[in-house]
């Protein structure tokens, strides 16, 4: 039985999409020339063709509750064929950008951390929480204990407690809003009806396709028009995994060694040091992954997607970790103390960003999207 | 013509590929011509003028020129008072024959053998307009005074002739005058654009040459081109009268068509009369012209035939026209309660039920379903606007609208059916089955407009209440829009002098209207002048011959009068035609159709075609060379087999060509006459009949197939094959298919074996 529903367009939600770089969404005469050409839409109700009514017609709900706006990888076949200019691969951009806004908890962040007006408020908060930790570090009686001659230590700077404890209350706060407006999704995503003769697959197994999918980028393999973007996000997804298990792991050494002070697991590892090797590694592929997408950004726009803010804070602030971390590296082995501990602050306070607004920019894709990709298989949507 | 010239052209290739000596035998030996002559390329000036200097040296009446096809050099080949025929060697000879081999060099003698019978037989008389009595009077009668009539009375105006413009209504305008807005006719086509009419009427009201008659119809029109009488009055009871309008005795047939199985009885047009003359009441308006414009347009197609779309039920479900109505005075406010309309659910393309689309619905109404989203917005920045539609069309560079109108967010557009509208909740309900949304949906709106198609008026009305033996309303086809070959000849219809213009063509934007008042009125500019010269119109514009009735031997069969395609021919009491000579487009139907053989013309009649059927040589059955004749229509079917030669195409040189000024002018006689003379083949090619016909003269082809049918059943009974004759319709496009079609037919006739009467 088809059933009959109400349609009211929401005319703020398409102002959003509109805002958010899905400017050309009305432009679609629906003549599924996307679709047709898309290589990871499946066969039953394919996307983005529908995507781009329902943006049309600003039907948030039945975009939200949407798995397939996160099949995509945004590969632009869909944009580079459309013969009336209408960038499927741009408005679904603009949709999820508008679901994690949606999903943002708090919203007030949601939205500054997507609006340029807002930057300087959205920096402050990160210096601050540096400043604080090393006011912190010296009230200890050790901060400040620096000495601009000898052997650099940044543990003297900045007490690694007082990181790893603001790591931690990050973490949480991390865990309760990403996690809360994951959940929410989840709840949405599961409102949809399985598609008839869905062959889905168990919930662990789906997980684990989701995860060798991740580790092996085929999706993303498949795409055409930008095809350097597969190797760009490759490089960056390693180098980031990479940099997360050295960082883990350093941190675990720390708290073992507070635990049981034998073991001296403590910071700074020499550079042939297995860990010290993963690091440096994943900092290189980052920032090749890096270079890659802003070459591909800057030369190839036309087959790339339009870029907007939301895109380029996100490239940016990950490049400048990255430089600001290898450099910190640089500088300390070269012992410019003053300079080592002056470029390890904006380390921090750039590292403090990436992670504090992890749920609201482009970073939060990462998760939505390994959800919907889950979910996707659970459905048998997408295998 | 008593003394001819024959010249035989050896350029083109013709003097290789011929036996250019026994051609001119053919003409000097056979015929006894007292003179001939070849050379290369008589188009050149200099042989141009040396058959000048032939024609008064000489004395010569007739010219037989053998060469190109008669197509070309048609205004070279003209000579004042000089009857010329044209023998085709190129085209239909040389280029589409072997050259130098004995059945090529049969067929151009054939050929010129019947060029030459026919110069002979041929009369020479420019009858008319000697023999018409009366002036030609040049006025333009303008019918309608809407944005096409303005324009057509205009530019009749700017050109220097007078002009009669009656409109039914009080004011000039029209519907042009009622638009709030204009979708956009100017670059970048993407603005709306106002109204700019006031002006247009303005220059028309203050132009010497142009009479207004405004709050008046036309209660007569009689005559023929050029002397037509327009009896005019102003708007009474009189209007409604059943015999003066087809509208009454439509209906009627249509009542009574109900129930009964035959659908034909109900097609048939109803009949009608103009009233007749003692009828014409004293105060009517009596104003000469020489040609006509009908531009009456369109009314909406009637919104009570949807109503489970609320058409006529609910008071918020409104047409486009009630909603420019509303626009133009003001705000966009609801019927029901006078409340601002927040969104609007425009419908297109619609359809009384599954089966019946309205056939009206056009690319206009769906330019105006964007023109009034668009309004709609502009007067109420937070409405939205929803249009549905089955199919959106926005021809050219209309679609330069479409897409800025695309661009605003809060206009939806979704393809789908939508099968029903209710009232819920103080507001309205649209339901739409299989929308683009991938689901059936519901939308709440404020109110609904239906955009109706356009329906021309004289789908049932006759407007002019023509004074013609065979209806007093200008036919129309099926949909009511009056034609003549509609994709040939814009404007025309089937009454001569008589063009249309604007939506009684088809469905049109007032810019569209305002280029057909220009074309229409040119035509009709056209018919005035070409008949004051005693010229047709076209298709065969410029003819000077003219049909004669030898009437001493008319038994009153009225044939003629009935399928002359152009209602040329009245009847008199006693039904005797009364020819219309302005009213002739020169087809020779009538002389197709007359059993008694009375009608014929000076170049073209029974006695001329068959004293070309006769000069054919026609070889004896022992020879194996058997005889087909081609009666080819001169109009497509003609230029596609000389088209034919352009390509090269190589067909059956047993053809012997004889072309028709229509298929409808074939006389069964002459297949009579070709079997008595030993043919052993006929064909028959014409245009497209049926309803995408495209016989120049409408009926012509078809005429000519219901009367080989007839033939076809005497062969039979004669126990002679009617597969001897057949009758083939091509369009100008298929001349890669007519070599085929020959060859075919000849190795049919091959198999069939000689024509028994053949000596």
């Amino acid at each position: 039985m088809k059933q009959e529903n109400y349609i009211e367009p929401d005319s703020k939600f398409i102002k959003n999409i509109i805002n958010r770089g899905g400017g050309t969404l009305k432009k679609c005469f629906q003549c599924a020339t996307c679709s047709v050409m898309c290589k990871l839409s499946p066969d039953y109700k394919p996307f983005p063709r529908k995507e781009m009514i329902w943006s049309q017609w600003g039907l948030k709900d039945r975009l939200i509750q949407d798995p397939d706006v996160w099949l995509c990888h945004q590969c632009n076949d869909c944009s580079v064929n459309c013969p009336r200019g209408a960038a499927p691969g741009d408005v679904l951009d603009a949709v999820r950008r508008s679901i994690i806004e949606y999903f943002s908890l708090p919203k007030f962040l949601g939205k500054m951390v997507g609006e340029p007006k807002f930057l300087p408020v959205i920096l402050t908060i990160p210096v601050l929480l540096v400043l604080l930790l090393i006011s912190l570090s010296s009230q200890n009686g050790h901060g400040f204990n620096i000495d601009l001659n000898g052997e650099i230590l940044f543990r003297n700077f900045i007490l690694y407690n007082c990181i790893d404890i603001a790591a931690v209350i990050l973490t949480l706060f991390i865990v309760i809003c990403y996690g809360t407006g994951l959940f929410r999704f989840w709840k949405e995503l599961n409102k949809n009806p399985l598609p008839p003769g869905a062959t889905g697959v168990g919930i662990v197994s789906g997980v684990i396709k989701t995860v060798v999918e991740l580790l092996t980028h085929n999706k993303f393999k498949e795409c055409e028009a930008n095809s350097l973007r597969y190797w760009a996000h490759l490089f960056i997804w390693y180098g980031f995994l990479l940099l997360f298990v050295a960082t883990t792991i350093v941190f675990l050494g720390i708290q073992l060694t507070h635990l049981k002070h034998d073991l001296n697991l403590m910071p700074p590892w020499g550079i042939i040091s297995p860990i010290k090797i993963f690091g440096n590694l994943g900092a290189i592929a980052l920032l090749v992954g890096l270079i890659l997408v802003i070459y591909n950004r800057l030369t190839n726009e036309e087959n790339a997607g339009k870029a907007t803010y939301f895109d380029w804070s996100f490239i940016i602030l990950l490049l400048v970790v990255t430089i600001t971390g290898i450099l910190t590296e640089i500088i300390r082995m070269a012992s410019l103390a003053l300079l080592a501990y002056i470029m390890y602050t904006l380390h921090l306070v750039f590292v403090f960003a990436l992670l504090l607004y992890m749920p609201y920019s482009k970073f939060a894709h990462f998760l939505y999207r390994f959800l919907a990709l889950v979910h996707a298989k659970v459905s048998g949507r997408s295998i | 013509m008593e003394k001819i010239g024959v010249y035989i052209d050896t350029g083109y290739g013709i003097g290789e590929a011929l036996d250019i000596d026994a051609l001119k035998d053919v003409a000097v030996k056979e015929y006894k011509v007292p003179l001939c002559k070849t050379r290369d390329y008589w188009c050149d000036e200099d042989a141009v003028g040396e058959i000048k200097s032939d024609i008064e040296k000489e004395g010569l009446d007739g010219l037989v020129i053998a060469g190109t096809s008669p197509r070309v050099h048609r205004d070279i080949f003209s000579f004042e008072g000089i009857y010329v025929e044209r023998v085709n060697l190129r085209e239909q000879v040389i280029w589409c024959h072997p050259a130098g081999d004995e059945d090529t060099q049969m067929l151009a003698e054939d050929n010129l053998r019947m060029g030459i019978a026919r110069a002979k037989k041929s009369s020479f008389k420019p009858l008319f307009p000697e023999t018409l009595d009366e002036d030609i009077d040049k006025t333009i009668l303008v019918v309608g005074g809407g944005i096409t009539g303005i324009t057509a009375a205009q530019g009749a105006a700017d050109a220097g002739y007078k002009v009669v413009l009656v409109e039914k209504e009080k004011e000039l305008g029209g519907w042009a005058a009622k638009m709030y807005k204009y979708y956009p006719v100017t670059s970048p086509y993407t603005e709306l654009e106002g109204p700019d009419i006031e002006s247009k009427i303005e220059a028309v009201k203050n132009n010497d040459r142009i009479k207004i008659y405004t709050g008046s119809r036309i209660f007569k029109l009689q005559g023929a081109p050029g002397l037509f009488d327009a009896y005019i009055m102003p708007d009474g009871d009189w209007e409604n009268k059943p015999s003066y309008l087809v509208y009454e005795a439509k209906k009627a047939a249509l009542a009574s068509a109900e129930g009964k199985e035959d659908k034909k009885e109900e097609e048939k047009p109803p009949e009608t009369e103009a009233p007749k003359e003692e009828e014409i009441p004293a105060d009517a308006f009596k104003e000469r012209v020489g040609a006509a414009v009908l531009a009456t347009g369109w009314r909406p197609d009637d919104p009570n035939k949807l109503e489970f779309l609320g058409g006529g039920k609910f008071k918020d479900v409104i047409t486009n026209i009630q909603m420019e109505e509303m626009a133009k005075n003001g705000a966009i406010k609801r019927p029901s309660d006078g409340k601002e309309v927040n969104s609007v659910v425009f419908l297109q393309s619609l359809r009384e039920n599954e089966e019946n689309p309205l056939i009206y619905c056009s690319s206009v109404c769906d330019m105006v379903t964007l023109k009034q989203a668009r309004y709609l917005r502009e007067k109420n920045p937070d409405a939205k606007a929803y249009i549905l539609y089955k199919n959106l069309r926005a021809p050219g560079q209309f679609e330069l609208f479409y897409k800025k109108t695309q661009e605003d967010e809060n206009i939806f557009f979704s393809k789908g059916n939508v099968y029903g509208v209710e009232e819920e909740g103080g507001g309205l309900v649209v339901k739409v089955k299989d929308s683009l949304l991938g689901e059936d949906i519901k939308i709440k709106t404020d109110m609904v407009v239906l955009g109706m198609g356009m329906v021309p008026v004289t789908l049932d009305s006759s407007v002019l209440n023509l004074d013609y033996r065979q209806n007093a309303a200008v036919p129309t086809n099926k949909f009511g829009y009056p034609d003549s070959h509609f994709v040939c000849f814009p404007y025309e219809t089937q009454r001569t002098g008589i063009y249309s213009a604007g939506c009684i063509r088809q469905a049109m934007d007032h810019a569209s209207c305002i280029e057909d008042g220009l074309g229409a009125t040119l035509k009709a500019i056209q018919c005035v002048e070409l008949t004051s010269q005693g010229k047709a119109v076209s298709p065969r514009a410029g003819d000077t011959t003219y049909p004669e009735f030898f009437m001493q031997r008319c038994t009153q069969c009225k044939r003629c009068t009935e399928e002359c395609p152009f209602g040329a021919i009245n009847e008199d009491e006693k039904a005797n035609p009364l020819p219309n000579q302005t009213r002739c487009r020169r087809c020779g139907i009538c002389l197709g159709a007359c059993p008694e053989r009375i009608i014929s013309f000076g170049d073209y009649s029974i006695e001329v075609i068959g004293s070309m059927i006769k000069a054919i040589n026609v070889p004896d059955e022992f020879e194996e060379k058997p005889r087909i004749l081609l009666f080819i229509c001169e109009n497509d079917a003609y230029p596609a087999l000389d088209m034919t030669g352009f390509h090269r195409m190589q067909y059956n040189a047993w053809i012997r060509v004889i072309p028709m000024r229509c298929l409808g002018s074939m006389h069964l006689v002459w297949i009579a006459d070709a079997l008595a003379n030993g043919f052993d083949g006929m064909f028959l090619m014409g245009c497209e009949k049926g309803d995408d016909y495209q016989c120049h003269f409408v009926k012509g082809s078809e005429l000519a197939g219901i009367r080989m049918e007839k033939i076809k059943e005497t062969l039979d009974r004669l126990m002679l094959e009617s597969e001897r004759i057949r009758v083939e319709t091509v369009s100008i496009a298929d001349y890669n298919k007519i070599p085929e079609m020959l060859d075919e037919f000849a190795e049919k006739i091959e198999e069939l074996g000689p024509n028994p009467y053949k000596v």
